[in-house]
């Protein structure tokens, strides 16, 4: 007989055998799925909760600012908002009111989000107000970023120089470009932790901190680069001409002082201009620089031993045949000295002194001036200029070169050759970049042979010169006038179109600036004395003063003639007691005088106040207080 | 009961150090916050800064000063023979 019990048992065992070999299993299944998430999957695990927990972004450094000689900006980044969003989430309703708000039209905006995903920049470096009235709207997937712009205060008075930066944040011309690499700043990364939402939460750490970029120091004066600027754009409209450079130049240290071109462009709104306004034409555009070279070739001459200062040379009366070529002279000469030569800027004198010393010899000198070489400023786009290699001269091309023609430089190389007139000879590469470091010039040319030339220069500038009128009262300018016709496309001279030159230095005993001005196409005149020169002495003019070069008074007469400017008088005649402010110290006892009045003065240099004021009526006999400031 | 007395007082404590914790972690919070906002206030006035200093480089440029002292003043640029040693 069988026991149902033993039975039952067993059933029972066998029930609690698979509950717990469930359970058993069950746990193993855990402790396997344990490990996996623990061990085997723990890094990609702690990576994922990382991504949810804590959130990186990065942070863009601004471009270092750059400063003229003096500290002042030239060119700043700062940052102003940019819409961007994520163009699936923006609901359609919401478009017309967006584009509104971007002041954009709604088609612009529909082509930017319709059938695209992900992130998208709508509008870039908006002004404030728009990224206010966006923000206003509150709309799904908008959201407002910062960007870097940069911004040029002095406008197109330095555009040429600094270039401009694209909206990507690099530089695209100038010196924006060439020291891109300097100026850009290195991005930072920022971790912040999220709440539960999502939302970053206050606080962060830098995993790596931003830094700006460096700063940059130019040479440039921006009081000299106005000058230059104002005189360069007021001479062009005088003569409507097509364009124009000026280059002021350190002759000491080759600091570049000033470089103009005309016409301008605002690189804060560069897109509004054609690239060939871009260009700086004072150091890519080359011209025939014209008589201008011929005080080089004298140096030659005198360099070589062969010529003497007092040497003579028959000028032909004014027409020479070199082979089947004849050269011509505007002023028909007979016998002239090396002075001469250059004071009445004869083609025939300076081409037969060139063709006696030979092509090598002024090939050879006319190199180691810089000319048909860059000067390797920090400026891309630099032309070399052109100078022939002297085996491909013949006496035709020799005589040519000698005074200007087949040649080539640009108005930064010429500037660069004149400062080595002005320096002893010494020559310093043209910069651009300030550095504390002093210029290491080399001898190129004798003092002795510069001397010579600097006064054959004055004498070019002097009452019988044709560059008379670039010599600014109380100076002496050491300079030369240059009028080339310019080239065409067929190879041959355009008999209409011409390059009026004046390159120069002033004081001429001690040189604070080399100026070269060009003038392209001018209409009025071409002469590079008649439209070159006035330009040359209205920068010189006004920069000797502000460099504490002072005038010297050559006679008494040209002191006692000097009027006050035209506004000054205009106001006066309006007031009753009459304008002192921005008057000498002179000018204020000569207009008190004029008008009647004592005069009690404080101080020296400019009045810059006055009592009782402008306005005010006084009888005659009065007395009138003035302040001057220097 | 003195037993009842020591668990009382251990049960206090830990509420009391509880509650402190939880009042300290949200001061922390609120203080950090605060910290942030006037952070953000910081760079706001640093950004306010160069704004203006930008805006002081564009106002002072030469030639606006130039224009203005010619137009408001009547002044001209000095000649060279007007400039006096001193």
């Amino acid at each position: 007989m069988k026991n149902p019990y033993n039975k039952q048992d067993i059933h029972v065992r066998r029930r609690i055998e698979l509950i717990i070999g469930g359970m058993a299993l069950g746990l193993s299944l855990l402790l396997i799925r344990a490990v996996d998430l623990h061990v085997l999957q723990s890094d990609e695990l702690k990576e994922r909760a990382s991504h949810q927990h804590f959130h990186q972004y990065s942070v863009v450094a601004p471009r270092g600012v750059i400063r003229d000689r003096h500290g002042r900006i030239l060119s700043k980044s700062i940052e102003v908002p940019s819409i961007g969003a994520l163009v699936d989430e923006i609901p359609k309703k919401d478009l017309p009111s967006l584009a509104k708000a971007l002041e954009i039209p709604l088609a612009t905006l529909k082509h930017k989000v319709e059938n695209r995903k992900g992130f998208r920049w709508l509008a870039r470096q908006v002004s404030p107000a728009i990224a206010k009235h966006v923000a206003a709207l509150n709309i799904p997937g908008v959201r407002q970023e910062n960007e870097w712009r940069r911004y040029h205060p002095l406008g197109p008075e330095t555009g040429h120089i600094l270039g401009f930066v694209g909206i990507d944040g690099h530089g695209l011309e100038g010196i924006e470009r060439s020291m891109d690499q300097h100026l850009q700043g290195l991005p930072g990364t920022r971790l912040v932790q999220r709440d539960a939402r999502g939302q970053s939460l206050p606080g962060g750490i830098w995993l790596q901190e931003p830094h700006p970029g460096k700063e940059l120091t130019l040479t440039i004066d921006s009081n000299i680069q106005s000058i230059a600027y104002a005189a360069l754009t007021e001479g062009i409209r005088k003569q409507q001409a097509k364009g124009g450079s000026v280059v002021i130049l350190n002759p000491k240290n080759g600091d570049i002082l000033a470089m103009a071109n005309w016409p301008g462009f605002n690189p804060n709104r560069f897109s509004h201009y054609r690239p060939n306004q871009w260009r700086n034409r004072a150091i890519t555009d080359m011209f025939e620089p014209g008589s201008t070279m011929k005080p080089f070739t004298i140096a030659s001459a005198i360099e070589s031993q062969d010529w003497q200062l007092n040497s003579r040379v028959f000028c032909e009366n004014g027409s020479f045949k070199v082979a089947d070529y004849t050269i011509h002279d505007d002023h028909p000469e007979g016998w002239l000295d090396l002075t001469g030569i250059i004071a009445r800027s004869s083609n025939i004198g300076a081409a037969k002194i060139a063709m006696s010393i030979g092509a090598r010899k002024l090939h050879g000198d006319l190199s180691s001036l810089g000319f048909g070489q860059r000067t390797g400023i920090h400026l891309g786009g630099e032309s070399p200029g052109i100078l022939t290699p002297p085996e491909q001269w013949g006496l035709v091309e020799t005589a040519n070169i000698a005074f200007g023609q087949g040649i080539a430089t640009t108005p930064l190389q010429l500037a660069a050759a004149f400062s080595i007139l002005g320096n002893h000879g010494i020559k310093h590469q043209p910069r651009i970049i300030l550095s504390k470091e002093p210029s290491q010039g080399s001898q190129v040319l004798s003092s002795q042979t510069t001397q010579a030339i600097t006064q054959m220069l004055i004498a070019a500038t002097g009452d019988d010169g044709t560059g008379k009128r670039a010599v600014p009262a109380g100076y002496n300018v050491a300079g030369k006038t240059g009028t080339a016709q310019k080239a065409n496309n067929h190879g041959s001279y355009d008999k209409n179109k011409f390059t009026a030159v004046f390159a120069g230095f002033a004081p001429a005993e001690s040189p604070e600036i080399v100026i070269v001005v060009v003038i392209d196409e001018p209409q009025k005149s071409i002469y590079g004395g008649a439209v070159a020169a006035p330009i040359f002495r209205d920068i010189a003019a006004t920069t000797l003063p502000y460099l504490g070069s002072l005038p010297e008074p050559k006679d008494l007469a040209t002191w006692q003639v000097q009027h006050v400017s035209s506004a000054s008088h205009k106001t006066r005649e309006s007031d009753a007691v009459g304008h002192f402010i921005g008057l000498s110290l002179r000018q204020a006892y000569q207009q008190a005088d004029q008008l009647g009045y004592a005069l009690r003065s404080h101080g020296s240099g400019w009045v810059t106040r006055q009592s009782p004021s402008p306005r005010a009526t006084l009888s005659k006999g009065s007395e009138i207080e003035v302040w001057l400031d220097e | 009961m003195n037993a009842r007395l020591i668990y009382g007082s251990v049960l206090l404590s830990i509420g009391m150090l509880a509650a402190a914790q939880v009042w300290l972690s949200h001061l922390r919070i609120e203080l950090s916050q605060h910290a942030y906002v006037l952070q953000q206030g910081i760079e706001k006035q640093h950004d306010g800064m160069q704004v203006l200093g930008l805006e002081y480089a564009s106002l002072a440029r030469p030639n606006r000063l130039r224009q203005l002292a010619h137009k408001k003043l009547g002044m001209q640029a000095p000649k060279p023979m007007q400039v006096l040693r001193p």
